[in-house]
């Protein structure tokens, strides 16, 4: 998606290469969670 | 409880069936009843009983026990707080405790090629800020706002789903048999709170290009949406109101509509999520496209000639709806039978039909309570295969 509002799991990693590798696996699912909560809520006020 | 698990079951497999191309040993019943029904219902204060969510589990359980249905019949999304917060202009509550929905528009006509280029972008920068006023104002303030608004939609609708999942296991209602995703068809979703329908007629006009543009660009953003939230299922399926074709002249249906709706059903489709079509209005000039659309999409129509629907979509689509809710207010208890047996006598035969009204049941007042539950009784008892 062209937008600097919304970020994959990939992009964040992109910004963040302090990211500890073995905290990847529990740390992905939880950010990319919220992101696209925000997502549907964003998509949702204009429904 | 072990009575209402075998329930379950069985009323898991009658959607099972519907949707693997079986015929179910009875016509499903999908019942979708307002949050408004249910607080009117339950006799408690419509705007307090949105704003505090507490109270939602004693009007949903008196609902559920009391209208026959293989679904649970309750269904929230909107609620007030988050609104409020934003200071919304497209959903006030009014003095009834009614969430209304002017006519608002928050894109005008110079949004077109920033939206085309990048449409969350736009959504965010312009859009919002038009449509909910608290968010007009500087970056600081707008960023608590919009933390305080999703904190409040976070709070009632994990609230309101834990109450209508304990509900569905205490009645034993099919969890599968609704839908479990939302979105729009581009056109439609330009139409209603962007543009605005007035708007988007000049603009079909005016600016045909950048109509068509737009409604690509809104196109992954609504397949995205569409997607649940959760790998997609068979039985699953996206639930889209279907809202302005009819109002379109089929040569601008053709352009305007049906190619970005088309393609929002079949990648939905493709990815293993049907739609579920709230067809809205008469469709009966498009029956021929709606043919077109993946097997299985799920149609509940508002309006139109059941038996030619049921000629021309029933053997590749799952029909639903038809029955007129405003004969609950007015028929006899018999004549709301009679029109429920002659339904089922054109809608059934083959299977692809579950039972439910031209549209969901928004007041208490709309209705009359008896010949409402008269009908579901009828139809649980009777239209067995």
């Amino acid at each position: 998606m062209n937008t600097q509002y919304y970020k994959t799991w990939d992009e964040y990693m992109a910004e963040h290469p302090e990211i500890d590798e073995k905290l990847i696996p529990v740390m992905a699912p939880k950010i990319q969670g919220y992101e696209e909560m925000m997502f549907a809520f964003v998509m949702l006020l204009l429904m | 409880m072990a009575d209402m698990k075998a329930l379950q079951q069985e009323r898991i497999q009658l959607f099972k069936d519907l949707y693997d191309n079986k015929l179910p040993k009875r016509v499903p019943i999908n019942l979708v009843l307002s949050v408004e029904f249910a607080i009117q219902y339950a006799g408690m204060d419509l705007a307090q009983a949105q704003w505090d969510t507490s109270m939602l589990e004693i009007a949903f359980d008196k609902m559920c026990g009391d209208f026959i249905t293989d679904t649970n019949p309750a269904m929230a999304f909107r609620y007030p707080s988050y609104y409020k917060i934003l200071g919304a202009r497209n959903f006030v509550m009014s003095s009834s405790g009614f969430l209304q929905h002017p006519e608002v528009h928050g894109f005008e006509t110079e949004d077109y090629d920033y939206f085309i280029q990048s449409p969350y972008d736009c959504i965010m920068e312009r859009v919002l800020p038009r449509i909910y006023t608290e968010l007009d104002t500087n970056p600081v303030q707008r960023s608590i706002v919009f933390a305080k608004a999703f904190k409040a939609f976070f709070d009632d609708v994990v609230n309101g789903n834990i109450i209508i999942a304990k509900l569905t296991e205490k009645y034993g209602f099919s969890p599968i048999g609704g839908f479990d995703g939302f979105c729009e068809a581009p056109f439609d979703f330009m139409s209603d709170q962007l543009r605005g329908f007035k708007n988007i007629v000049g603009d079909i006009r005016r600016i045909p290009d950048k109509v068509v543009g737009a409604c690509e660009a809104a196109l992954p953003l609504m397949i995205k949406t569409g997607m649940p939230p959760h790998p997609p299922s068979p039985y699953g399926a996206t639930f889209i109101p279907l809202h302005m074709a009819p109002f379109l002249r089929e040569k601008d249906f053709e352009k305007y509509y049906w190619p970005t709706f088309k393609k929002l059903v079949d990648d939905l489709a493709a990815s293993g999520q049907s739609a579920y079509l709230f067809v809205e209005h008469d469709w009966t000039r498009f029956l021929d496209y709606l043919y077109e659309l993946p097997e299985n999409t799920r149609m509940m129509f508002e309006y139109g000639d059941p038996k030619l629907i049921k000629d021309k979509l029933g053997k590749k689509h799952i029909l639903t709806g038809f029955y007129p809710i405003t004969l609950l207010k007015t028929a006899t208890k018999q004549q709301c039978i009679d029109k429920a047996k002659e339904l089922i006598d054109i809608l059934a035969p083959g299977g692809k039909y579950m039972f439910t009204f031209d549209k969901n049941i928004i007041t208490a007042d709309s209705v009359n309570i008896e010949n409402l539950q008269a009908v579901l009784e009828y139809v649980s008892e009777n239209a067995n295969y």
